[in-house]
């Protein structure tokens, strides 16, 4: 009886011994990819409204903004490897391009770029944590401005 | 005792009697002492010496109570039961070290599961490590609460 | 000195009760306790030369055996190992090795003698034998004061009949050792012999 307790207890510590090991080297053995929701909103100071949609990242622009109004224009979920570039058309001939290029320990490196009328004219690296988002604004839009949202989050 | 003999030593003797000298060596001795009488003498006592310590030995009348053995044998497997029970089931013990790490493995594997990753880093959601724009400003900022990165520029 | 060879027969049996007791088996410690009880007690007197200390000294050899059994790795025989167990447990018990011996006097008309000095006699010549049970007398007096490391090599090779090779292995000396330990104590015993007579 005791002998087999003590057999059940080394499966045990074997299995999670080993789950742990693949859990820690799973960012190696993982498919690298990274998937990138890019939101563009379109902040303004008119008539109060929050869009239903942006209720996880509000509370954070409002502590900083003073806009009244923030509409979710656009929502674009993509799934990109390494290097692999992300294309969102953004209002006013603007196009965002995001890249994510590797892992910085555990935080994904992005290299962000707009461009207007296909020039550049913002190029920014980021170092953006698994599951978080960071927002860069604003380009004028329709007596408003945009901001877009890009959170990432390693598959 | 007879007059000494030169031609083998005690100790070449003693190996004799042990089978313990080289083939020859031994033929050599067991052909000659039988001819001289010193060696035969001490093949002879040495031999007996043997003999009557085996004798001695086999005739002492030995027996081990196998009732009190028995009780002793009892008492240290109660002891032992005890002891292993004990540091089965007991923190310290027995595999300390197999059962830290398989708490050490659970803890982990709990806080992955439930908090989203294994030590997240500190700090704001985003690093700005560059930044390149002809507009002419650019403020970077981090919400007190969340740590939330705005990266903000004016066009004009 | 012959050596006593294992039968094929007797090895099966080992085999078979080595794992019995790897078991836990009570029958298999009673027959383990049966099978060598006489021959360990010997090899443990001879080194002690106490009556009371060699019945501890095996039972606990017995207990150690039965609670390390698992150790054994079956690259010797049952028999060498717990030879060695043995002796080990005598050079453990060193202490009382170091005083004085009391000497256990048996009278020349005691029980045991009589009895045992009737088979394997050529002689019923009462002299003889009378000559016969001093030199023994002689001769175990004599043993008692041989240090305790030769009377170690002694034993097993005069009771256990080993080689200077297996002597050397079990007390993990030299075999040059083992000779020179053997002849110092035939020189010393002789000696002693030859002053008495």
């Amino acid at each position: 009886m005791v002998h087999f307790i003590e057999t059940i207890i080394k499966t045990i510590s074997i299995f999670t011994g080993l789950s742990c090991f693949c859990l820690f080297t799973q960012p190696a053995f993982a498919k690298n990819q990274v998937l990138t929701d890019v939101k563009v909103i379109h902040a303004s100071t008119g008539p109060a409204h929050i869009d239903p949609r942006l209720k996880g990242n509000i509370s954070e622009l409002k502590s900083v903004f003073k806009y009244t109004s923030y509409r979710l224009i656009k929502d674009q979920k993509m799934k990109l490897n390494f290097n692999q570039k992300g294309r969102v058309i953004l209002p006013g001939k603007r196009t965002l391009v995001v890249i994510p290029s590797d892992m910085n320990g555990r935080r994904i490196r992005y290299q962000i770029n707009i461009h207007r009328n296909n020039h550049p004219v913002f190029q920014t690296q980021v170092l953006l944590k698994n599951n978080c988002s960071i927002t860069i604004g604003g380009p004028q839009f329709k007596n408003g401005t945009l901001l877009f949202n890009i959170s990432g989050s390693l598959q | 005792m007879k007059k000494q003999c030169t031609k083998y030593t005690l100790e070449e003797i003693s190996r004799f009697i042990d089978n313990e000298l080289p083939q020859d060596q031994h033929a050599a001795l067991a052909k000659h002492h039988v001819h001289c009488p010193y060696c035969n003498q001490i093949v002879e006592q040495y031999q007996s010496i043997t003999d009557v310590y085996k004798e001695h030995l086999n005739r002492i009348p030995l027996e081990i109570d196998t009732l009190k053995i028995k009780e002793k044998f009892g008492q240290t497997l109660k002891n032992s039961k005890k002891k292993s029970k004990g540091s089965m089931f007991g923190f310290f013990g027995k595999y300390i070290y197999l059962k830290l790490a398989s708490i050490t493995a659970i803890v982990m594997i709990g806080l992955y599961t439930f908090q989203g990753g294994f030590f997240d880093p500190s700090g704001p959601s985003a690093i700005v490590k560059s930044v390149d724009t002809d507009f002419a400003s650019v403020m970077i900022i981090e919400t007190q609460k969340e740590k939330h990165t705005i990266i903000w520029f004016s066009e004009t | 000195m012959d050596k006593i060879k294992p039968n094929p027969a007797d090895i099966v049996n080992e085999q078979d009760l080595i794992e019995r007791l790897k078991k836990g088996q009570q029958w298999a410690f009673n027959i383990l306790v049966n099978q060598y009880q006489d021959r360990l007690l010997k090899i443990v007197y001879g080194i002690t030369l106490d009556r009371e200390e060699s019945l501890e000294i095996v039972q606990d050899v017995f207990i150690s055996v039965f609670k390390n059994i698992h150790t054994f790795r079956q690259d010797a025989s049952l028999a060498t190992w717990l030879r060695k167990i043995a002796i080990n447990q005598c050079l453990n018990w060193k202490r009382k090795w170091k005083k004085r011996f009391r000497w256990n006097h048996v009278s020349l008309e005691s029980e045991n003698d009589k009895t045992l000095f009737t088979e394997n006699r050529k002689t019923n010549d009462p002299e003889i034998l009378f000559r016969e049970k001093q030199f023994e007398k002689n001769l175990m007096e004599a043993i008692k004061k041989l240090p305790e490391k030769i009377r170690l090599v002694f034993v097993l090779n005069a009771f256990e009949g080993l080689s200077y090779e297996e002597i050397a292995r079990t007390l993990k000396i030299k075999k040059g050792t083992v000779s020179s330990r053997l002849y110092f104590a035939r020189k010393k015993l002789s000696n002693s012999l030859d002053l008495k007579n």
